[in-house]
């Protein structure tokens, strides 16, 4: 059983996504901003982050930001999940991304969640050949 | 008896005859005078005009001296005309000879204008390097003439000696007085001419370098060879130099690095005779649009000619900061509805395939989310359109009567449970004698109270208190006072100015929350504080906040004022008012 944790501000994306995920597979925690889903990777030790970027509180570039300071070399990975709009800053801000763990990208909008739930697999299948 | 009339009559005739010739020859006489002095006046004139004509504002003392040496020869007789101007570093000394002298005669001329000028300014002038340009008629040593007539008159200009005019001739007693005064009075006048010029010309470079220095945009000006002759302390800011002396090129050039070719612009634009005008340099944390232009004069005859080039940095920072502010915002805005949106999408997916058991709970908490997330969006949306309105000044105010007390009692009680869930005690207090029925947009006010009240309680603590108050401000009465009476407990000032003391109702909506910092307060309603804030606030709290910029609309619509007074730490208080009548 994988543990993954959203941190996303919108109830119903986290709602939906987590009664979406095969509860025999994944166990799912949230977190409604990147403060709380610091204390979260803590508390729980995820396996994979589900990463929105604009949050009230802490939104996701100060979340990675943060993730860079603690040491460690194994990272959580992290897949984000924005809108378009957030993808422009993705590319520019990519050395952040790929130092603080992130493995891909989920384009909200675009992407319905049998495509979010393939990413998932393919992101944890990919750790494993890996390690 | 006859004879003694014949006599007498001749007498007469005699007298006046002789008095006729006397006067006519009198006449002849005074209107020699008078062609003379008219033709002197002529030439003095002509000269002047010449000077105006030639010299323009060139200020150039040695043109001056040549124009009237130049034209001297059609009043006055001489073998030479020659001048000596005093330079920093050398003595010119021009000659024009109208006849051939030998060299002992320039020598002589030149020995007795070198005295003069050292009588004049009492300095030696022997060590001097003295420049002779010769001009006209050939030397020639076998002529054994010597200097026989010969004058001087000083150049002055604005009160110095700056060089000296002479006349000579190889015939003696050639020079009256006549002509030595002509020749002063022109020679007198020009340099006149030339010192009110130079002092108009000074006074205006004193305004231009005035203009110049306080201009906000950097400025600096080069000759043809990028040698900088004008430069503003904004400029040298710009590179960052401010505290440098000498500003070069050079100084620039380096300093913009490889962010803007100055030296290549100034070419290009000096070369095709052009104005460039750069994208958005930043320069330290400031951006920048830089200008090169040609510096062009345009003779009389109309001909350009480029004097060197300008280069302009104009201060764009604020223009990027609000259009960075405006891409926030609306990239903020939109991700508010693609937020919902997507949620309103993936529900529907789900229900579309019908994986969803319609009698099941995750089913009604779907539609719930549907309907929740729809209504976020519509309320969104209605806000936009208000904030568009407002915009285009289009927002309108229906009045219609309404009792304000029932209004309030309605959005306090709405608000009530939100205030109970977060442990805030919420209350209305309504003062005596407000008036039963006011005419106003009842949707509106409606809206404006939702906006404060939601926004009050946002911003209090737990356990925290927000009143509602509504109280008739009466004409004459301290509006403090009857604040204070009404229930108002922050004790700060309200700042309400624009009533002058005409009847109207206030409502105050007070907490005793975080307060607002003081350099958020100025502004608090203006629109580009607002944006800028808006952007921030969504960092912290969910929404757009654009509900003070509409609440503001809705206000002013009603002739009313809004405003806000806090401390920090304390509480906050909104206002706003309602005229009566």
């Amino acid at each position: 059983m994988k543990k993954i944790l959203i941190i996303d501000d919108s109830e119903t994306f986290v709602k939906i996504l987590s009664d979406y995920l095969p509860e025999d597979r994944y166990m799912v925690l949230s977190a409604e901003n990147g403060k709380v889903g610091l204390q979260k990777i803590k508390e729980e030790k995820p396996d994979l982050i589900i990463l929105d970027m604009l949050m009230p509180e802490m939104g996701g570039w100060d979340f990675l930001q943060e993730i860079n300071k603690e040491d460690g070399e194994s990272r959580t990975p992290i897949l984000i999940a924005s809108q378009t709009s957030e993808m422009d800053k993705v590319s520019k801000e990519i050395e952040l991304s790929v130092q603080a763990g992130v493995k891909g990208y989920i384009v909200k909008a675009d992407e319905s969640l049998e495509s979010i739930l393939r990413k998932i697999d393919k992101t944890f299948e990919e750790e494993e050949k890996g390690e | 008896m006859e004879f003694f009339l014949i006599i007498a009559l001749a007498i007469i005739a005699l007298s006046s005859w002789l008095y006729v010739l006397r006067k006519d020859s009198l006449f002849r006489f005074d209107l020699t005078k008078k062609k003379e002095e008219m033709d002197h006046k002529m030439y003095e004139l002509a000269i002047l005009k010449e000077l105006g004509d030639r010299v323009g504002y060139s200020l150039d003392v040695k043109q001056i001296v040549d124009i009237i040496t130049g034209s001297l020869h059609q009043f006055i007789e001489y073998s030479a005309v020659s001048y000596m101007l005093l330079e920093p570093e050398k003595v010119i000394f021009r000659v024009h000879l109208e006849k051939s002298v030998n060299r002992k005669f320039v020598n002589d001329i030149r020995n007795r204008m070198l005295g003069s000028l050292s009588a004049l300014l009492d300095r030696d002038f022997k060590e001097d390097h003295v420049e002779e340009i010769l001009s006209g008629a050939i030397i020639i040593d076998e002529v054994e003439e010597p200097v026989r007539s010969f004058f001087n008159i000083p150049i002055v200009i604005g009160g110095k000696v700056e060089g000296i005019l002479t006349v000579a001739h190889t015939q003696a007693g050639l020079y009256k007085e006549d002509e030595m005064t002509i020749l002063y009075k022109i020679t007198n006048q020009a340099s006149q001419a030339v010192t009110r010029l130079q002092e108009v010309v000074e006074a205006e470079q004193k305004k231009l370098n005035a203009m110049v220095e306080s201009m906000t945009d950097g400025v600096f000006m080069t000759d043809l060879d990028y040698r900088i002759g004008v430069i503003n302390p904004a400029a040298q800011k710009a590179i960052g130099l401010q505290d440098k002396d000498d500003i070069t090129i050079f100084d620039f050039i380096d300093n913009l690095g490889g962010k803007f070719d100055i030296r290549g612009r100034l070419e290009e634009s000096l070369k095709l005779n052009k104005t460039y005008a750069s994208e958005r340099v930043l320069l330290g944390d400031r951006f920048f649009q830089i200008f090169v232009s040609p510096v062009k004069s345009i003779s009389e005859i109309g001909k350009e000619a480029i004097l060197g080039g300008v280069v302009i940095f104009h201060d764009v920072t604020t223009e990027v900061e609000l259009e960075k502010i405006r891409k926030d915002f609306t990239s903020m805005l939109v991700h508010e509805l693609r937020s919902p949106l997507d949620g309103i999408k993936k529900i529907s997916s789900l229900l579309v395939k019908k994986t969803l058991d319609p009698n099941s709970e995750r089913y009604d908490e779907y539609i719930k989310m549907v309907y929740q997330n729809s209504s976020n969006m519509l309320d969104l949306v209605t806000d936009i359109l208000d904030v568009a309105k407002l915009e285009s000044e289009n927002f309108e105010v229906n009045k219609e009567p309404v009792d304000i007390k029932d209004l309030a009692e309605e959005r306090v009680s709405f608000y009530d449970v939100s205030a109970k869930n977060s442990n805030i005690k919420l209350s209305l207090m309504l003062s005596e004698g407000i008036p039963d029925n006011i005419l106003v947009d009842s949707e509106g006010i409606k809206h404006a109270l939702n906006n404060l009240i939601s926004n009050a309680l946002k911003f209090t603590r737990e356990s925290g208190e927000v009143k509602v108050i509504v109280f008739p401000h009466r004409e004459g009465e301290d509006l403090q006072v009857e604040a204070r009476n009404a229930g108002y407990s922050l004790g700060e000032y309200i700042p309400i100015e624009k009533l002058a003391g005409k009847p109207a109702l206030i409502v105050l909506i007070s907490d005793n929350g975080f307060g607002i910092k003081e350099s958020e307060m100025k502004n608090l309603f203006g629109k580009f504080k607002q944006l800028k804030q808006n952007a921030e606030v969504l960092k912290k709290q969910k929404g757009t906040g654009l509900g003070l910029v509409i609440t503001k609309g809705i206000v002013e619509g009603h002739g009313g004022e809004i405003g806000a007074v806090s401390k920090e730490g304390e509480g906050t208080t909104f206002f706003f008012t309602l005229p009566l009548i």
